[in-house]
């Protein structure tokens, strides 16, 4: 088979997916609805499969679908596909993911009324996922940027009754969309430098740029902001925690294995781009660093087994980012696939709890689960062994490499990441501990129907788990592998520029790593296997208080902007607007209608007074003359 | 047969029919003649080659003393224009034929004679033309909104006539001057009227009066106080064509005067600009708060305004062009959002956002059709509205990065007030009285199927469009860049 056929096959199913479900879901069995969407991402990873497996990929494939548009560049913007190891790699894990999601859905989603809704929406999202990491110039990059908000915003907002719901969907939009303004305004930027919106073509033209190149950092700045809004960094992340209102098969694939991490991505694509504005790296790396401690630090005091996850996620990402502030791309991408597979799995374990515990999200009443839900509780812990970094899982190598690449570049970011995993691995155990061991702390009622989740949704675990644990070796430290598969898969797309650390280094860290673990284990399940209801519902104090009620990030947000622009625009509406504008435009007719109200009288009809006025002119006149003379 | 005149009166010849027959045949001969018209005008379009000359021409002497000639044709600028009229004449019409027993004759002929003194108003080649056609295009409209709409009406319509009235003998002794000054009376066509050399001075004299004539007919801020009323108060149906169509003879003013006043322009950019900016964020958060439909519409679409202004202002390839592209686009989309307006209101006979709560779960075709034109309204990529936004910030961003930037935050604004809205009279739990809706009927489902299918056509495959805007802007002249 030829590439373009190929393409095809990736791009398409999805999008014709969509239009199926969307259009004829009502008219199509649960069955035939569910099978249509999952053909989609399954059809694309096995192209991709085969695309990688026949092609060596020594050139990239650039396909042209048509001329988009064009702006007055030199190239036209055209709707094409482009496709390198960087992009396959995405590939992979967008439609592996997806594929599992997907199945998994089938099961979670069975009972709702909006079943074929469902899937048209997430096949929408997955089409809009392969156009941004496909797309070969920025603003096809930024078509399926907006459309996966898009999606997004649909989904988070699925069970559209509820108007909390609303809001929270209409947030993440928003939000985004201040990320947004920042991306559109560097595409625009670099189009105007370097006169083309083509990803490779631009990259090209960097070879006469010095360091820190003022434009370039005012670039690189604008993308950034859009990272920050898509992959929730700083103060952009607020959006993330309350998307989990969505089904929970959303809010893994798209709220943790895909769409949060293409800011990841865009940086990644552009690494030439950023690696010329150090500048912007040490910014990165230092919202990077804040945002995975203070997410981090939140986590430890949500309830919500959702929300813990969520701000897990926020956290995962400002890891990310920091190994993209340190140029290390290609470990960044590491880390969103390793990310993919063990949040993935968290989340769909997560919602098989949820599931079983018909609609329970809250801990608190959670607890002793194992003994009712074996494979989940099983999947459960292999998915936080990876996320905490527990040598051999798949967390434990990419978040090795970029501790040890901060390490190489800033100590204190080092030390800030260091603090990070810790609670990392605190809250994760607690929330393994308090959902799965000890007693149930719920209602009597509900225990007697708890139950372990169908076939359908264990199997895509069960995959997800056994990723988890074999997925780091893609990506093994020197001192045990020469060969570092994921480094060579990426050189020709992605230039690091990491120094090497020693080996005692390497070898401290991971004694620690262990050491540190085990403590935590030990102190999380004294404290939180045998925990009552009553001390979930402690009151917090002091610090815990603080991360309970997120840093009040969103009452600051709302004081700041949300809060004075409403009365602005509301003081504009019933004040400004009729009685200033409308006055001040309306001056000079009411002015000449007050004047003839006023002048009205002289009118009077009464002859004396008008022969007065005449001889008092004529007067006036005669003197005027004779002075003139 | 082929002369753009016979698409002009093709309406009128419609308008006299209806005088003659029964009532109950007017909506529907007024429906066959507008639709007649838009064949008739893509069977003209069919013939269109993409060219800097004026096709279709048709001229004759009118006022000899002056030498005045009354000149229409087709060229690539009032192509645009020309589509979006005869696109929504008929949607407007299909919109009111649901209140047919409240509509007598005469507001079929009214809607005719509207129709072809847009037609001529977008076709007109020469400016004394324009000038009658846009002060003729008033008149019906005004006799249709003093005899149909809410119970406020009068005061709403006359507010409209007198603040258009007021900017048309701004425009009027605008163009006087402007003749006074070349010396010359003949006015055969806009190619001859650029090419007059005129001062600094005269321009901006020429400018400040055809700028607030514009200004006030589009709106743009700080000249719209009439439009919210207009919008709630006025006939329904006739507001779809009014916010679609007549919003837009302003900017096209501005764009067929560009030429004549460029200097200007190009001396005065920087606080036109300004102004417009103010205009875009000023009725966007404005929106955000209203809670009656129609008025959320109105200071949507001042946005908006402000937006294409803006961009013709920055005098660039791109934004010139996006402008173009985005009256057609923001055409379309005011068509649909006001059309469902009308349509719920029909219903509901609630003005408020929220009366319609929670509709989406029994109509959710209705719900699918009113979220693709919100999208475009946002400015989703792939949608229409993506395109002509994109440009025009694309322009601004090279005369400014900062004007393109708070311009842009319209992107952020918009998305805000148009969710809301979306949100707010489709979403959450259904009012008890909406229990009774009646399901969309076919014409309203075919009229949305059409707008929609545009919506996305016009974002997948912009491209001939934009070659069209293109070569309307190529004919300007003092182009800065070629960005």
């Amino acid at each position: 088979m030829n590439p373009e056929i190929l393409i095809h096959l990736i791009i398409w199913p999805t999008f014709i997916g969509f239009i199926i479900n969307g259009l004829f879901g009502s008219m199509l069995s649960k069955t035939a609805s569910g099978i249509i969407a999952c053909a989609g991402p399954l059809i694309g990873f096995l192209a991709t499969l085969y695309l990688y497996l026949t092609n060596p990929l020594l050139e990239a494939i650039n396909y042209s679908y048509y001329n988009w548009f064009s702006i007055g560049l030199a190239n036209p913007v055209n709707f094409s596909i482009y496709i390198d190891h960087l992009t396959i790699l995405m590939l992979f894990i967008v439609t592996g993911v997806g594929t599992l999601i997907h199945v998994y859905s089938i099961g979670y989603m069975h009972e709702d009324k909006g079943f074929s809704r469902f899937f048209a929406y997430l096949n929408l999202f997955l089409f809009s996922m392969l156009l941004l990491i496909t797309g070969s110039n920025l603003i096809l990059l930024f078509a399926g940027w907006e459309g996966v908000g898009l999606c997004s915003f649909l989904l988070i907002g699925f069970w559209f009754k509820n108007p909390e719901y609303n809001k929270a969907a209409r947030k993440a939009f928003v939000m985004n969309r201040i990320g947004d303004l920042g991306f559109i305004l560097g595409i625009f930027l670099l189009a105007i430098k370097f006169n083309s919106v083509d990803i490779v073509k631009i990259q090209g033209s960097f070879a006469n740029l010095s360091m820190n190149d003022p434009s370039i950092i005012l670039i690189t700045i604008l993308l950034f902001i859009g990272v920050c809004g898509k992959s929730a960094q700083i103060p952009l992340f607020t959006w993330l925690p309350d998307a989990m209102a969505g089904p929970t098969p959303v809010s893994a694939l798209i709220h943790a294995a895909t769409m949060v991490t293409a800011g990841i991505y865009l940086v990644a694509r552009m690494n030439i781009l950023f690696s010329l504005a150090p500048f912007t790296l040490n910014v990165i790396l230092f919202v990077g660093v804040a945002t995975a401690i203070i997410a981090a630090t939140i986590a430890l005091k949500q309830n919500d087994i959702k929300k813990v996850l969520a701000y897990s996620t926020v956290s995962q990402l400002g890891y990310m980012a920091s190994a993209l502030g340190v140029a290390a791309y290609s470990t960044a991408i590491f880390h969103v696939m390793t990310h993919a597979f063990f949040k993935a799995l968290l989340f769909l374990s997560a919602g098989s709890v949820i599931h079983g515990l018909h609609g329970e999200q809250d801990i608190k009443n959670m607890g002793g689960l194992k003994k009712k839900m074996f494979w989940t509780h099983l999947v459960f812990l292999i998915g936080t062994l990876a996320i905490t970094g527990c040598p051999p899982f798949a967390g434990f190598f990419s978040k090795d490499e970029i501790l040890s690449s901060v390490y190489s570049w800033n100590f204190w970011a080092f030390v800030g990441l260091s603090f990070a995993s810790i609670c990392t691995a605190w809250y994760m155990f607690r929330l393994y501990f308090s959902t799965f061991h000890g007693e149930f702390r719920g209602d009597k009622h509900v225990w007697n129907h708890v139950h372990e989740s169908s076939w359908i949704m264990l199997f895509p675990l069960v995959v997800l788990a056994i990723l988890s644990i074999l997925g780091g070796f893609a990506g093994m430290p020197e001192i045990l592998s020469e060969r570092h598969f994921l480094h060579d898969f990426l050189k020709y797309n992605v230039v690091d520029h990491t120094h090497h650390v020693n080996h005692f280094f390497e070898y401290c860290l991971w004694s620690v790593t262990v050491l540190a673990l085990a403590i935590i284990v030990w102190l999380t399940y004294n404290r939180y296997a045998k925990s009552s209801k009553e001390k979930f519902e402690l009151e917090p104090t002091g610090f815990s208080k603080l991360f309970a009620n997120k840093y009040y990030l969103d009452e600051i947000f709302a004081n700041i902007f949300t809060n004075p622009l409403k009365r602005l625009g509301s003081w504009f509406k019933n004040t400004f607007d009729s009685k200033v504008i409308d006055i001040l435009v309306q001056l000079p007719g009411n002015t000449l209608d007050k004047a003839s109200i006023e002048l009205k009288p002289i009118q009077s009809g009464n002859i004396s007074w008008y022969i007065i006025s005449i001889l008092v002119g004529l007067i006036f006149f005669a003197i005027l003359f004779l002075v003139k003379l | 047969m082929d002369s753009i005149l016979s698409l002009i009166l093709f309406p009128l010849f419609f308008a006299l029919l209806i005088a003659f027959l029964n009532k109950k045949y007017a909506a529907g001969i007024a429906l066959t003649g507008s639709g007649l018209s838009l064949f008739y005008f893509l069977y003209l379009l069919s013939g269109f080659k993409n060219s800097l000359k004026v096709l279709n021409e048709f001229s004759i002497p009118w006022i000899p003393g002056i030498e005045a000639e009354l000149h229409f044709g087709l060229d690539s600028l009032s192509i645009f224009m020309l589509l979006l009229t005869c696109l929504v004449f008929p949607i407007g019409i299909l919109a009111s034929m649901k209140y047919e027993e409240h509509r007598s004759k005469s507001y079929y002929i009214l809607l005719l004679i509207g129709l072809t003194a847009l037609l001529g108003f977008f076709s007109a080649q020469n400016d004394i033309t324009f000038y009658v056609f846009f002060e003729l295009a008033l008149i019906p409209f005004y006799f249709i909104i003093l005899m149909y709409g809410g119970s406020n009406r009068k005061k709403a319509v006359f507010k409209f006539l007198m603040f258009t009235v007021f900017g048309s003998f701004l425009m009027l002794a605008a163009i006087i001057y402007f003749h006074s000054l070349t010396g010359i009376n003949k006015t055969s066509d806009w190619a001859m009227l650029y090419d007059m050399e005129i001062s600094l001075s005269a321009q901006t004299w020429i400018l400040a009066g055809i700028f607030i004539a514009f200004a006030i007919k589009s709106p743009l801020f700080p000249f719209h106080t009439w439009q919210a009323d207009l919008y709630s108060e006025g006939d329904r149906p006739t507001i779809i064509i009014i916010a679609a169509v007549l919003s837009k003879m302003g900017l096209f003013g501005l764009l067929r005067f560009f030429n004549v006043v460029d200097d200007a322009i190009l001396h005065y950019q920087m606080p036109l600009i300004i102004l417009c900016l103010i205009g875009i964020i000023y009725a966007a958060l404005v929106a955000w708060r209203q809670s009656s439909m129609s008025r959320l519409l109105a200071y949507s679409s001042l946005s908006h305004m402000g937006m294409i202004a803006a961009g013709i202002l920055t005098a660039s390839i791109s934004g010139l062009q996006g402008s173009i592209f985005q009256m057609l686009s923001h055409g379309i989309v005011a068509a649909g959002l006001f059309f469902i307006v009308d349509l719920i209101m029909f219903r509901t006979n609630n003005s408020s956002i929220y009366g319609s709560a929670g509709i989406a779960s029994t109509q959710p075709k209705l719900a699918t059709y009113f979220f693709l034109l919100c999208l475009a309204s946002v400015g989703l990529p792939l949608t229409s509205g993506f395109i002509g936004e994109f440009d025009i910030l694309l322009g601004l961003a090279n005369t400014n990065i900062y004007l393109s930037a708070i311009a842009g935050l319209s992107l952020i604004f918009g998305a805000i007030y148009t969710l809301r809205f979306y949100q707010k009279s489709m979403f959450g739990e259904m009012i008890e009285s909406n229990n009774e809706w009646a399901p969309i009927t076919l014409n309203e489902d075919y009229v949305l199927i059409i707008l929609v299918i545009l919506v996305l056509a016009f974002g997948f495959f912009p491209s001939s469009w934009l070659d069209l805007a293109d070569q309307a802007t190529a004919s300007f002249v003092h182009l800065k860049s070629k960005i």
